[in-house]
């Protein structure tokens, strides 16, 4: 098995916030702590064997990651870098520079999946590390259904 | 007769196990009396996701596909014995994730854009990544156990 996995950025302060969109399914949000978290499958990249995106809080508005390349209505949720390497994962600059949607705010959250096609570790999460990064979030946005 | 099909849950450690359908199709043909209404209103939200626009999430998914629908649907079915609810949600890249809580267990049933599954048990808030793998039944006696 071999890791391929970035180091962590340790530039990115552990007070950092990291956005996280949240699409507005009825069952998208949990009750928790007089707010809300969302539940796992609504943080599950769509790839499971690669890094979930993020956006980090220093470079753009919340407001920003509901809307880019959506209608708008979506929820969003937050954790703190600090939060996400006490789960033992990793966080990297990730910018998207050109293309339709350039994002400077895009980073990746790296996890220790390892992909069963190749047996290498290549920044994917688990299952796990997913449910533990869902109960660690809260909703930070939440918008209205009807 | 629908042939029976096979799907593999594969845990973290890349142990595998089975989860058999019955290959029955989730439609006007389907025989609903007997089928808890948990299990209605979770069918229908997994239907329901069918209509999900392109890019619904914003990062250029998909609806869940044919496959993944009937693999969804076939795993509902087989769950064994009665619940309150269970959250289903999309997941990127065309899948379905399903979640049941009883008291301090969760189950988190995930399937991905190619319809394969994963298992997931927490207790206490704690993934239990490590554990041993169970089938559908033995996965269910657990959550149900207090």
């Amino acid at each position: 098995m071999a890791d391929l996995r970035p180091a962590d950025d340790e530039s990115i302060a552990g007070d950092e916030l990291l956005y996280i969109r949240i699409f507005p399914s009825s069952d998208a949000l949990i009750e928790v702590d007089g707010g809300f978290r969302p539940n796992t499958g609504s943080v599950t990249g769509r790839n499971k064997n690669e890094p979930v995106s993020v956006d980090l809080g220093s470079l753009c508005k919340p407001e920003q990651t509901r809307d880019r390349g959506t209608n708008g209505n979506f929820h969003v949720a937050m954790i703190t870098a600090a939060s996400v390497r006490a789960l033992g994962l990793r966080v990297i600059r990730n910018p998207i520079l050109d293309g339709p949607l350039p994002n400077p705010a895009h980073a990746l959250v790296i996890g220790s999946r390892v992909n069963p096609n190749d047996n290498n570790q290549a920044g994917g999460l688990t299952a796990g590390e997913y449910a533990k990064m869902a109960r660690a979030a809260r909703i930070i946005i939440n918008t209205p259904q009807d | 007769m629908n042939a029976i099909a096979t799907n593999i849950i594969v845990d973290r450690a890349g142990r595998s196990y089975s989860v058999q359908h019955t290959g029955i199709t989730a439609n006007r043909d389907i025989p609903t009396a007997s089928v808890q209404l948990w299990k209605l209103e979770a069918l229908r939200k997994v239907n329901g996701f069918e209509k999900l626009a392109s890019n619904w999430d914003g990062w250029n998914s998909e609806a869940p596909n044919r496959a993944t629908r009937q693999t969804a649907i076939d795993l509902l079915l087989s769950v064994p014995g009665d619940y309150e609810t269970v959250r289903v949600v999309p997941v990127s890249g065309g899948g379905y994730q399903f979640e049941w809580s009883i008291g301090s267990r969760e189950l988190e049933i995930s399937i991905d854009g190619n319809a394969n599954i994963e298992a997931l048990r927490i207790k206490d808030g704690i993934p239990l990544e490590d554990e041993e793998p169970h089938d559908l039944v033995e996965l269910f006696n657990w959550i149900s156990s207090r």
